[in-house]
């Protein structure tokens, strides 16, 4: 909103007499860029031709006249892209042939009446986002190569990057480069007010897919194409009055995407917000905070994992045998190594099994008695930051009171106690113990990832181990897995919502078959 | 035209997080309060069968039964006024060092808690809570969903928590904890390597103040060991409605209402927890007041 008549107020309403021109001069507004056919697409005020209506309207067929120079180019996407998403606006389809085709984008016109106002945030009016009064290079004379039908836009933007086949697993770097190379031929188009936030949403959506989601330089080489300088408010008084709210929305979801993501915003993303939104707005309050809360945020993890995601297959079952295992002592051993040895099949001939074990587990089944049994418990899941890993445990039963040791008899000692319990003037606030009752667990001996979780390879994993504890020769091995894991049946337990009084946490029936724990109890075997 | 820019405004800016709403509708129920339930039926939501005030009962009987247990209740918190503060020895209160909050051993214990999760909001994630192995501790379980429900406003979704229920007093009075003698929280939990966060919400005086959270992180190792961890309430910052706030202070610890744990680690899959008990310790070690800076963050850019 442009309230030149501001102007005639005094100085001090509009606010310090240097900011408006100080934030100009810091970025200079940039030329427009003529389009590919030459026309004069920088003049800003005649109107888009009425011809636009008609064809704002219906899309599709609309065009298709002119589209004739670019048929052969429109065609194949069209008829790939329509077939299998249909529904997405161009923006969406382009950053798709980029991820499937690989190649550097065409430069493409797109219709921007309908992408740019209305966003996925229902029930906005659009009086604030201008007409296309500055871009009517696509009526007559650039080429509009693929006119597709703009009328499902409004959904298309969350549903595109998970229709879209997903970056080719072995070219880590194409999809960064791919995503620049995008960023860099759309710069080239010329610019208007609604067409930047379109492109802004559609590589938002995009940027998973292509695997640049967490990379602070993609989101500044976004920001970049942000026009710098007409969005920016003049005065307290325009900064009052929510000023160019659809544009700041935009900065703010840019922003969001990163805060999900965790991608701290460093000192260009404040510059560049800075120039495209003026100081004291939204987007810069908001990176302000971003800037004070993720860097605390970050390091917060006492067991943090590499930053790097792990694949699942055998490193990370090492990663997480060595999380696991309480002792930094523990061996982590390769019993049997995956056939084939990497890539998506790793394991399908023949699992893996990583076991470990440290020295006091090793001398805790040294001591176990032969004749009880020993447990191969699982699967129990653990989880490393998006790899599901499963594992499974060599444990003991807890023994039973009449079978523990007895308290040493004072009487075996007469020149010096056996066991002291001295007060040492310790009062209650001394006192660091928690009054509840331990849980009584059994010891654990072993643990172990198989590729695979079934008891062949887990009779595998006892024999080796047996080469170190060879009393797992002759104790009893008994296997208690529920095949299902720890997930309950679906069942009536669902979470009853917010009227009148909510249930108590609702008790899941036992399962048989389920941790095999309590019918198996201290029997005493 | 000012006025209809400012709605549209915060029509949109509100659109982004789900959060509030969640929040909203988490509560209502939670502290009896029908008021904060809008008619907005969100699609998840089972539909309103009874409006709370139709489901007074006028019997005489049911009636002289509420008096009688309210009237022992009464009797019993005049006993544990008269015994000493908050039903223990003045001694006791004064000098102990830890105290166990709650604990998981029987099913009682269980339904001092309220489990939920984003199907409040139309989401698809799944919680469970049981007792865990020989009634030795609380398991809550279940699947995280991320998919957001497709209302047109919600972006994000996928969270399940469990929180405790408000103590109540004799005649549904409302009671507090009061946690002034203690620096930290201690959890033994045996998670399985996702991260939580752990809310505490302390009834404030203002209405305006109602969504006030104060949270942390709690990071599972995961393994088949129990994990003793130890979060100090001076690492606990104020958020509101999902949002980290700019002023910061320390929580107050002597009017807490409810302690929760939610899971939203946008990790599609199975979670669990086991929870053996929740306690109170007083870490004389622990020196630190406040974690985060109190002074004024919205300076000029």
């Amino acid at each position: 909103m442009r309230l030149s008549w501001v102007r005639a107020l005094p100085r001090g309403l509009w606010g310090s007499p240097g900011v408006p021109e100080l934030c100009r001069s810091l970025c200079q507004r940039p030329a427009r860029a003529p389009t590919e056919r030459g026309d004069t697409a920088g003049t800003p005020k005649p109107r888009g031709p009425q011809r636009r209506h008609p064809t704002e309207g219906d899309t599709a067929r609309g065009d298709t006249p002119r589209g004739d120079g670019d048929t052969a180019r429109g065609d194949t996407p069209r008829g790939d892209g329509d077939t299998a998403r249909g529904a997405a606006s161009a923006w969406h389809r382009h950053f798709q042939e980029i991820r499937d085709k690989e190649r550097g984008p065409e430069p493409r016109d797109h219709r921007r009446g309908h992408l740019g106002g209305d966003t996925s945030w229902g029930g906005t009016s659009r009086g604030d986002t201008f007409r296309d009064d500055t871009f009517k290079g696509d009526t007559s004379s650039s080429p509009p190569p693929h006119h597709r039908s703009h009328q499902h836009h409004d959904d298309s933007h969350q549903q595109d990057p998970r229709d879209g086949d997903p970056s080719e697993p072995g070219s880590p770097r194409r999809g960064p480069a791919a995503f620049e190379a995008a960023l860099r031929a759309m710069e080239r188009w010329p610019p208007g007010r609604g067409g930047r936030l379109a492109l802004v949403e559609a590589a938002l959506a995009a940027m998973e897919a292509l695997g640049v989601e967490r990379s602070v330089a993609a989101y500044n080489a976004l920001l970049r194409l942000l026009p710098r300088g007409p969005w920016v408010p003049r005065g307290p008084v325009q900064r009052l009055l929510f000023p160019f709210p659809r544009q700041q929305e935009c900065g703010l979801q840019l922003l969001e995407q990163m805060e999900r993501y965790g991608v701290i915003p460093d000192a260009e993303t404040r510059f560049l917000l800075l120039g495209v939104f003026g100081p004291r707005s939204r987007p810069l309050r908001k990176v302000q905070r971003m800037m004070f809360w993720l860097p605390r945020f970050r390091h917060l993890d006492p067991h943090p994992l590499p930053p790097q995601p792990t694949r699942p297959g055998l490193a990370a079952a090492r990663l997480g045998l060595h999380r696991m295992a309480g002792d930094p002592g523990a061996t982590v051993t390769v019993i049997q190594p995956p056939v084939p040895d990497t890539g998506d099949d790793e394991g399908s001939v023949q699992p893996y099994i990583v076991s470990s074990q440290s020295p006091e587990q090793r001398e805790l089944l040294a001591q176990h008695d032969p004749a009880r049994a020993v447990f191969v418990e699982g699967p129990f899941p653990l989880w490393l930051r998006g790899t599901l890993l499963k594992y499974f445990v060599l444990r003991g039963d807890p023994l039973p009171p009449h079978l523990r040791d007895p308290p040493p008899d004072p009487e075996r000692s007469f020149y010096f106690p056996l066991e002291l319990q001295l007060e040492l003037e310790r009062g209650p606030w001394d006192d660091e113990e928690f009054d509840v009752d331990e849980v009584e667990e059994g010891p654990v001996f072993a643990l172990c990832v198989p590729g695979a979780g079934d008891r062949r390879t887990l009779a595998r994993w006892i024999s080796a181990l047996q080469e170190q504890n060879p009393i797992l020769g002759r104790a009893p091995v008994v296997f208690r897995l529920n095949e299902g894991g720890a997930d309950p049946r679906e069942g009536p337990q669902t979470p009853r919502l917010g009227t009148g009084t909510p249930p108590g946490a609702g008790l899941e029936p036992p399962e048989e078959g389920e941790r095999g724990g309590e019918p198996r109890k201290n029997n005493g075997e | 035209m000012a006025l209809a820019v400012m709605l549209l405004n915060s029509a949109s800016f509100h659109a982004g997080c789900c959060r509030h709403k969640v929040l909203l509708s988490l509560r209502a129920p939670l502290l009896g309060d029908s008021k904060l339930c809008s008619s907005y039926r969100r699609p998840g939501a089972e539909p309103a069968k009874k409006l709370s005030w139709q489901n007074a009962d006028f019997s005489f009987k049911k009636g002289i039964d509420h008096l009688k247990t309210q009237l022992s209740l009464l009797k019993k918190e005049t006993q544990d006024y008269l015994k000493g503060p908050s039903g223990h020895q003045i001694s006791q209160h004064l000098l102990e060092q830890t105290k166990v909050l709650w604990q998981f051993r029987s099913q009682e214990d269980l339904n001092k808690w309220v489990i939920s999760s984003d199907v409040e909001i139309g989401g698809k994630s799944k919680v469970y809570i049981k007792l865990g192995r020989n009634n030795q501790a609380a398991l809550l379980y279940g699947t995280l969903n991320t998919e957001a429900p497709r209302d047109g406003e919600t972006k994000y979704s996928g969270y399940c928590s469990m929180r405790s229920r408000p103590a109540v007093g004799s005649f549904n009075r409302k009671k507090y904890y009061d946690w002034s003698n203690f620096n930290t929280l201690y959890l033994r939990v045996r998670g399985d390597g996702r991260p939580w966060m752990v809310n505490i919400y302390t009834d404030p005086y203002f209405s305006h103040q109602k969504d006030d959270l104060y949270s942390y992180f709690m990071f599972t190792r995961g393994g088949p060991y129990w994990e003793e961890i130890k979060i100090p309430f001076s690492k606990f910052f104020l958020s509101s409605r999902g949002r980290v706030q700019d002023n910061q202070h320390p929580i107050w610890l002597d009017k807490v209402r409810t302690l929760g744990f939610t899971i939203g680690d946008k990790i599609d899959g199975p979670f669990q927890l086991e929870i053996d008990f929740l306690g109170l310790l007083n870490d004389r070690a622990h020196r630190e007041e406040f974690a985060y800076e109190a002074y004024d963050k919205n300076t000029p850019v």
